[in-house]
């Protein structure tokens, strides 16, 4: 099974996590949510990357997805689990859109995160598990990730889904 | 302090300041300490500064939750009041005007997103309703639930059509597949589907129909049975299909007609082309047998007249030496001739000199007599010239008769130097006329050598013809080879065809008019038959 570091905390059903970042994926807002559940003060978040909440546990291929999408203009839906300042994890349902001006110009991100069902996480750390064992096979982080992402498509390709039918499937 | 808001500082500062001016009042009313009264104004000021920049930080939050609101109010979702440093209840007032736009800004790009994924047809992609509340939440039921009405349409419209695939598959596919014969159940199903297998098995029908009636002209005359036309009502297409294969059946029957004439009036062509050609090969092999004794007789005929030439130059060549030695004789007979004019002439001379002498004689002896005569009338005195004078008359005598043997001779001479002189002149005259015969012979030798030569070379020209004659008719022997080896093919391929032809059964209708209508085509049979003929 998945480990993940410390204690695990819980989003509140009704609870929506907001951040935005810019187009290098710093923060520039978060929402009292986020800082309650992560640890952080405002002061703290502003201006890092948002891959301050990265968690070991995530595979990093999911991130390569994850930044194609968004480069493609496209939304993207992921089942993430964040660190939090004091290493305790828990898990989001996130849904990550790129925010365009009036001629279609992305000009920042926008990341909503929900409490995501007990049965997608159980089903999701099923196959980070899997692509974490892929990406550890290869010392060199990059080719880990490429290794990761490409069997991350196989396994799609065997299930005959898209990504984003997977993930509305869990 | 930390984490009170400037408004709640504020008001704890003007309540510093309240009780400081309140205590400095009292101080002053009781006649307290100077210093304590200094101590005591300093703070109410320090506090009334302190109210009053609090204020301002109040107003300057103030003026952002304006600015911002005016922005959502212009649908600009991206803004958010991002202050770090605001504590209390302007942090908790920041917290949910923050909150307030996340939810609509969440709500918004839901909609919009799995109203964009439904109009593609991701009809899952719905909006996630975690997080709403109160009417957010009911809209996103509403939208929701069209999303929902939308994908069952969808799958109504895949069923409709699967139905549908289903009803009028086998038979259309088994169409596609060239099976006619299948038509589609109308015992069940909607009335919609009953007029479309209907108007299905129609077509079916029509193309069935026409493709069988059709397909047995046309697999008869694959049998090279030409009698059979496609017969029933037809329209469009398939009345267009019905006359061309009628047409085709009529028009080929038309020509398979012309053909077995045209090829029996070929077979007879080729067969009567074979004799002729053999008997040209016959001819051509004589032909070549000729040349070629014409070809050793001409070279024999070359060598001869080579030889007359070279005699013809010799004797024309002799006859040059024997005119030159003629011309030189002539020339002799000439200078003889003057030889002997001279001789008459010298003789005539002689003759008249002798006359001379002989009339002196006959004086003299003349004188002599007379001188005796005298002597003797003279006596004795006269004896001594009495003697003379007979002396002198014998000498007269002897004279004369001297001159008169001299004048006998003289004149033999001049009678033999002109009988000479005209010998001469008849040897002189046969010369010239040997010369100039002598001379025109040599020019005929020559003209003779002349014409041998041309003749030689005529020859030679002829030689080579005929070589030539001889090649070409070798090339014309080898081609008629081939000439008979083709006619004896065609020949063959005719009768093939011959064969051919009576295979096909015709049909015992009139030609057809189309085919006769096209003038070229006539013209060009009229050509063919002529050509034949």
């Amino acid at each position: 099974m998945l480990s993940v570091d410390g204690a695990e905390r819980k989003l509140g059903q009704n609870d929506l996590i907001v951040s935005k970042t810019n187009l290098k994926g710093h923060i520039t807002y978060a929402n009292d949510v986020f800082l309650d559940i992560a640890d952080y003060s405002l002061k703290q978040v502003l201006n890092q990357p948002h891959s301050m909440i990265r968690s070991e546990a995530m595979p990093r291929c999911v991130f390569q997805l994850l930044w194609e999408y968004l480069q493609d203009g496209r939304e993207i839906f992921a089942y993430v689990v964040n660190a939090t300042r004091k290493n305790d994890h828990y898990w989001v349902f996130a849904h990550v859109t790129p925010s365009t001006d009036a001629n279609g110009k992305i000009i920042s991100y926008h990341s909503n995160r929900r409490a995501p069902s007990e049965a997608a996480i159980e089903a999701v750390k099923a196959l980070y598990e899997i692509l974490l064992a892929e990406e550890a096979k290869h010392s060199n982080r990059k080719e880990g990730q490429k290794a990761g992402y490409a069997l991350l498509l196989k396994i799609l390709e065997e299930k005959g889904m898209s990504y984003d039918e997977f993930i509305f499937s869990l | 302090m930390m984490n009170l808001s400037s408004l709640s500082r504020a008001m704890i500062f003007s309540l510093i300041a309240a009780l400081a001016a309140i205590y400095t009042v009292w101080l002053v009313y009781t006649g307290g300490p100077d210093d304590e009264i200094i101590i005591a104004a300093g703070v109410q000021i320090a506090a009334m500064v302190f109210a009053l920049l609090s204020l301002l930080s109040v107003k300057m939050f103030l003026r952002k939750i304006s600015n911002l609101s005016d922005a959502i109010r212009m649908g600009d979702f991206e803004q958010r009041l991002v202050l770090p440093r605001v504590g209390g209840d302007m942090k908790k007032v920041t917290d949910h005007l923050n909150a307030m736009i996340d939810i609509n800004d969440a709500f918004v790009r839901e909609a919009s997103l799995a109203l964009t994924a439904a109009s593609e047809g991701r009809f899952y992609r719905k909006i996630r309703p975690e997080g709403m509340r109160g009417m957010y939440l009911h809209s996103v039921g509403k939208i929701n639930g069209a999303i929902d009405t939308m994908a069952e349409a969808e799958r109504d419209r895949s069923h409709m059509i699967e139905e549908l695939r289903e009803q009028l598959g086998s038979t259309i596919e088994a169409a596609i597949a060239g099976d006619f014969s299948k038509r589609v159940e109308i015992s069940r199903g909607k009335d919609e589907f009953a007029v479309i297998a209907k108007q299905v098995n129609g077509l079916v029908e029509t193309v069935d129909r026409g493709l069988i009636a059709t397909g047995r002209v046309l697999s008869a005359l694959a049998q090279t049975d030409l009698s059979l036309r496609v017969e029933g009502e037809f329209e469009g297409a398939f009345l267009k299909l019905k006359e061309d294969t009628n047409a085709v059946a009529g028009n080929l029957g038309d020509v398979i007609g012309q053909l077995r004439q045209t090829s029996g009036t070929l077979k007879l062509a080729t067969s009567e082309i074979l004799d002729g050609t053999n008997d040209l090969s016959r001819r051509t092999a004589k032909q070549a047998s000729t040349i070629e004794e014409t070809s050793t007789t001409m070279g024999q005929l070359a060598v001869t007249i080579a030889e007359s030439a070279e005699q013809a130059e010799k004797a024309s060549t002799d006859s040059l030496q024997l005119s030159n030695t003629a011309e030189q004789s002539g020339a002799l007979m000439a200078k003889a001739t003057d030889a002997m004019e001279q001789i008459a002439t010298s003789s005539a001379k002689i003759s008249n000199i002798i006359g001379m002498i002989d009339n002196i004689a006959f004086q003299t002896n003349l004188l002599a007599v007379n001188a005796s005569l005298e002597a003797a009338r003279a006596g004795d005195a006269g004896k001594g010239f009495a003697v003379v004078a007979t002396e002198v008359r014998t000498l007269a005598q002897s004279a004369g008769e001297a001159a008169k043997e001299v004048r006998q001779l003289v004149d033999q001479s001049t009678s033999e130097v002109e009988q000479g002189s005209t010998f001469v002149g008849e040897v002189s005259e046969n010369l010239s006329n040997m010369i100039s015969s002598i001379q025109k012979n040599s020019t005929r030798m020559q003209g003779l050598a002349t014409a041998s030569r041309q003749q030689a070379s005529s020859i030679e020209e002829v030689n080579i013809a005929v070589g030539q004659m001889d090649e070409m008719t070798q090339n014309n022997a080898a081609l008629v080879e081939e000439t008979n080896a083709a006619i004896e093919q065609a020949n063959g391929q005719v009768t093939d065809l011959d064969e051919l032809v009576e295979g096909f059964k015709l049909g015992e209708r009139e030609p057809a008019n189309d085919f006769q209508s096209g003038d070229d085509e006539d013209q060009d049979f009229q050509h063919v038959e002529s050509d034949a003929a």
